[in-house]
Parts: structure tokens; C-alpha cells; sequence
């Protein structure tokens, strides 16, 4: 079942000198298997729209659907939240900060513990998910989470979402802070668990490239509003909306719009790593040719 | 900006709130000894009517006022009904009597007193905290306290830590908030029945908010040892307290304020108006 938005409105501090429309009309369908990206200016509303999916934060105006469970204002108070938190697993930012208890397969455990599982159940599970996120089960264990380094730490506390089974997963940026290598250790990872275990995966990110290369479908968010949901290659080949919304493009495209610029015609629409060399080898052998 | 008050206090530009603030500390201070000179109705009714005036020129709402009150309310009641019920001089007779307790004449006038006494001194810290921003008032008691490091009181060194504490108050409830959240979404329940599984519910936010307290701490002082800091000596201040001269007007209006109340108390001179005075 897909994950649907409709009408959806919030504000922070209502009534208060603070008040601030955080989210304005949100209208969105996520389908089963989709990768869908979200993006948008620091402040823009990212966060609060994703705080939603799993009641999070109280609704206030609008409703949502994920998977069979439906979120009202009415019915906000008689949801069953572990359903859904088990349904929906989320990573937030900086997941590693979550971390607390002695030792890894504990911290892993903590979730699937409160879905009051049987305890071969819990550790079958804290097992497999350590394991998923590529980290060695029997050499990590045991030891204290807060022992680990900084690209290990954020794989332990995503195997602690993962644990819970899933059915969509929702993250916030989670490549912030890692080094180049722990990014694109990441993003495989995420890649993995997309293949392996939940299909539908919901991204933040602020890193173009990254954003571009994974997403099927990208939300653009402005200021509490959503602006449009394009596929990246329609999305990034929108000078004019990215340059009214202060985006960035992803360096593959401004590569391959400079080539286009100096005379060497790659195509439109390019985003990808891979289809930019593709490109530009063709564009080559048909300069050679 | 998120919606997290510091302290109490209250933004509006005003002379009250660019008073110095070691001034108002030691006003305040003053106020609230001088509260306790009071003995009659007429002497309350002169300081509220002073302590309106300095919140309508500090343009705060009453009702922010008032709200500061909330706190002592129970403690007000119960200290009115009880001597209310209570108190009597011995020659004294009941002037109304109901069940089986009997009122009297002072039990109604002390019990008045003694609820303008708590009002007012209620009233004059909170209007301290809500004219002046914490850090400030941080700076006020170091200043005035300086004289204790002649004596080896690390003051500063105190005060440092006071402000470094009460700057990282509102890092550290977003913090919370974030962490609660991240355990929520992992299916914590907080909503437990059961008290012992309630504080054990507890352990999973408390755990890495404490890391990530010592995290900070480490990268502040890092922050600081590579700016050079390195204790009081030789350190200048970004805002200077200056005396002004709304200063001293504000000192001389409060002094007047103060000789009167004591003039109401003990008539130096025997001045037949000041006994008319306070007899009503
Ligand atoms: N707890 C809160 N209380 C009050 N206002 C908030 C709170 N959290 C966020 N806001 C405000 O709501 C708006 C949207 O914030 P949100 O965190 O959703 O942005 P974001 O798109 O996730 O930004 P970023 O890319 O920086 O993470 C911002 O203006 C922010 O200041
Ligand atoms: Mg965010």
C-alpha cells in the first residue's frame, strides 16, 4: 500500500508570537517500490513533513495513509502507533545520537523489544539487521556502542530501525557529517536494503549528486509548500525553477550542461554518473567517427 | 526563531530593561527588605502602585504578571485561610461564626497583609527576570561579587559556568525533544501505568542525552582553549555596564520610595500627618 499525503497543514507554537506555518497544503502519493527523494531549502519543512508519517508529531489539519493505517486529527489519539512505527522505520539525522545502551546487539535489540516480540524472535533479528547494515555480528556485539567510530556508530543505529522490519523506510539526511567514503558506504548500503528487505525508501538529502543518483520521483519543498514532484532528470533540467529556488545542480549535470556550452553535445536530461560517461564516450567515437 | 523561552524573560524596549543590571539587582534586593517594613495597607497600597508604574514603563502586559503568580497560588491560599481561621487576639470576640470555625476582625486584616506581603514579594524578582536577559544578570552578580576574588573566590570562574549553563538550556530541550523522538519512532512508550517501567523507560533518552552533554562540553572547551582563552586575567568585556544617568534616576526614585515606606514605619519626627496616615 502506498503512502498517501493529503491536505496536510501544520503549525509550530500555534497562537503564540512564534507561530510559523511549517507545512502549507502538502498533497503527495508515494508508491509501493519507489524511491522518493525530498529536498528543499534549510527550514523549507523537510523534517516536519516526514515527523507526520509516523505520528510523530500530532496532525492537525489534512490526513495520511501508510500502508492501511489512516492519520485524522480525529483519530490521532487512538492510533496504533506501534503498528505503525513498525510499518514505517525511520532514521532520523545524526541516528547515532540515539544510541544508549551497553552493547551493540542490546541497542539493536531495543526496538524490536518494545514490538513485544518472543526473545529468539529479538535476537534472529538483531542478528540479521547488524549483519545487513555490513557489520561483523560476532566481532561487534558485545562491544559498547559508543566504542565504535563515527561511520560504524550510524550503521549500528540504522540496524536498530532495521531490526523492526519495516515496510518503508524513511531517512533524514543520512549521509550528514560522514566523510566521502562513509557517505558512499551509506548510500550502498541503503541501495542493499532497498533490494533486500523494503522497497519503498524515503530520502532528505541536501547532497544533489546523491539525491540524484538514487530517486526515482523528487519532491522539491519551498518555504512549507510542496513545489513539484519530477523525476531528477526532468527536475534538473529546469534551469530556471532551480535557479528561482536556490537549488543546486548536481555536478554531473553542470559537467555535462558545460560540455554542451563548449560545443560537445552529451543530450539533455543527464544526472547520473554513469550516463554521463556514457555520453561522453559516444559523443567521442562519434567526434572520432 | 524556535519556540523555547529562556528563562522568563520578556523582549520590549524600555528604560527599565536598559537599566543596569547590577541596579536592578540590588533594587530588587532592597525592594524585597523593604517589603517586610510594611506593616499597614496604606504602605502596600503605595509600593503597588509603584510596582505598576515600573510595569507599564517596562511595557509588560499585566497578565505576564499575573501569570508569575500562578506558582504561589496554593501556598497563597492556604496561608490566608489559615489565619483567617486562626489568628485572634485573646480579648478579641468572633465577628461572624460559621460550622465550627469563628472569624475575627485581625484574622481578616493579617491574613490581608500577609497576602499583599507574598504578592509583592513575588512580584519584584519576576520583574527583575522578565526586564532582564540571564546572561545579564550573570554578568551583574560577577560584577558585584568581585570583591570576593580578592579574597582567591574563583567569581569569574563562576560565573562562566553559570552562563555556559544557562546558554546550552535550550540546546540541550531540543536535544531531548530529538531524542525522544528517535526512540519513539523505535517504539518507546512513555505512557506506561507502571512506575518502575516508566523510570526504565527513561534510561534510553537519559543515556545519550548525558553523551552527548560531555560531547559538548568537550568541543566547547576545545573552542575555547584554541581562542586562547584563559580565566579572568586580562579579559575585557563585549558589553560594558556603564552607570547612566536613567541610572540615577531610577536610583533616586526608588530612594525616595524607600525613605518614605520608613518614614510611614517609624515617624522620626512625629509628624501628626504621617500618624493620621497610617491609623487609616
Ligand atoms: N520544534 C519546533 N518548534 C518550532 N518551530 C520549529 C520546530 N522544528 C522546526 N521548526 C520550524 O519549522 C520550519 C521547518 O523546519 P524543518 O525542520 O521541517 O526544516 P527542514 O526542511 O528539515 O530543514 P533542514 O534542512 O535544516 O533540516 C522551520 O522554519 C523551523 O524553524
Ligand atoms: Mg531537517
Amino acid at each position: 500500500m502506498p503512502v498517501v499525503i493529503e491536505n496536510l497543514n501544520f503549525t509550530y507554537s500555534k497562537k503564540s508570537a512564534y507561530e510559523n506555518h511549517a507545512l502549507k497544503d502538502i498533497n503527495l502519493r508515494i508508491e509501493d517500490g519507489e524511491f522518493f527523494g525530498i529536498i528543499g531549502h534549510t527550514g523549507s519543512g523537510k523534517t516536519t513533513l516526514i515527523g507526520h508519517l509516523n505520528a510523530l508529531l500530532r496532525i492537525q489539519a489534512g490526513s495520511i495513509t501508510v500502508d492501511d493505517i489512516v492519520i485524522t486529527p480525529k483519530n490521532k489519539k487512538k492510533l496504533d502507533f506501534k503498528k505503525l512505527r513498525a510499518t514505517l522505520g525511520m532514521v532520523f539525522q545524526y541516528p547515532e545520537h540515539q544510541l544508549f545502551d551497553e552493547t551493540v546487539e542490546r541497542d539493536v535489540s531495543y526496538g524490536p523489544k518494545n514490538l513485544k516480540l518472543s526473545k529468539e524472535e529479538v535476537a534472529a533479528r538483531a542478528k540479521e539487521a547488524i549483519e545487513m547494515v555490513g557489520l561483523n555480528y560476532e566481532e561487534i556485539k558485545n562491544r559498547s556502542p559508543f566504542d565504535l567510530s563515527g561511520g560504524q556508530k550510524r550503521r549500528a543505529a540504522i540496524a536498530g530501525v532495521l531490526a523492526m522490519h519495516p515496510k518503508i523506510l524513511v531517512l533524514d539526511e543520512p549521509t550528514a557529517g560522514l566523510d566521502p567514503r562513509g557517505k558512499k558506504e551509506i548510500l550502498e548500503l541503503i541501495s542493499s536494503i532497498r533490494t533486500k528487505i523494503c522497497p519503498t525508501v524515503i530520502m532528505i538529502s541536501h547532497n544533489m549528486d546523491e539525491i540524484a543518483a538514487l530517486a526515482d520521483r523528487i519532491a522539491v519543498m519551498h518555504e512549507g509548500k510542496l513545489v513539484c514532484v519530477k523525476k531528477p532528470c526532468e527536475l534538473f533540467s529546469e534551469t530556471r525553477l532551480l535557479d528561482r529556488l536556490n537549488i543546486k545542480m548536481p555536478q554531473v549535470t553542470e559537467i555535462a550542461l558545460r560540455l554542451a556550452k563548449a560545443g560537445i553535445s552529451v543530450g539533455k536530461g543527464i544526472v547520473r554518473e554513469d550516463e554521463l560517461t556514457a555520453a561522453i564516450l559516444s559523443a567521442v567515437k562519434g567526434g572520432i567517427s | 526563531m524556535r519556540d523555547i523561552s529562556f528563562g522568563q524573560y520578556y523582549a520590549a524596549e524600555s528604560v527599565v530593561h536598559r537599566l543596569d543590571p547590577r541596579l536592578k539587582l540590588i533594587l530588587t534586593i532592597a525592594y524585597m527588605v523593604l517589603v517586610f517594613f510594611i506593616q499597614t495597607f496604606f504602605g502596600f497600597g503605595i509600593l503597588f502602585v509603584f510596582v505598576l508604574a515600573v510595569t507599564f514603563s517596562a511595557r509588560i502586559p499585566p497578565l505576564r504578571l499575573l501569570r508569575s503568580l500562578r506558582t504561589i497560588l496554593i501556598l497563597l491560599l492556604f496561608t490566608i485561610s489559615i489565619t483567617l481561621l486562626f489568628y485572634h487576639n485573646s480579648a478579641e470576640t468572633p465577628i461572624a461564626e460559621w460550622w465550627i470555625f469563628s472569624f475575627y476582625r485581625s484574622g481578616f486584616i493579617n491574613s490581608g497583609l500577609l497576602a499583599c506581603r507574598l504578592v509583592l514579594l513575588i512580584i519584584g524578582p519576576t520583574l527583575l527576570t522578565l526586564t532582564t536577559t540571564p546572561v545579564s544578570l550573570t554578568d551583574a552578580i560577577e560584577s558585584l561579587l568581585k570583591p570576593l576574588s580578592w579574597i582567591k573566590i574563583p567569581v569569574h570562574a563562576f560565573a562562566m559556568i553559570m552562563s555556559i549553563a544557562l546558554r546550552l538550556i535550550p540546546t540541550l530541550s531540543e536535544e531531548t525533544h530529538k531524542i525522544i523522538a528517535a526512540q519513539k519512532a523505535r517504539g518507546a512508550n512513555f505512557d506506561s501505568r507502571n512506575p518502575f517501567k516508566r523510570a526504565k523507560a527513561l534510561i534510553p533518552i537519559l543515556i545519550p542525552l548525558f553523551v552527548s552533554s560531555f560531547r559538548r562540553a568537550d568541543e566547547l572547551a576545545y573552542a575555547m582553549d584554541s581562542r586562547c582563552y584563559k580565566g579572568a586575567k586580562g579579559r575585557t568585556r563585549m558589553k560594558v555596564m556603564r552607570f547612566a544617568w536613567r541610572d540615577l534616576f531610577a536610583f533616586l526614585v526608588f530612594g525616595a520610595l524607600f525613605f518614605g515606606i520608613l518614614l510611614l514605619r517609624y515617624n522620626w519626627w512625629n509628624w501628626d500627618w504621617v500618624r493620621l496616615i497610617t491609623q487609616w
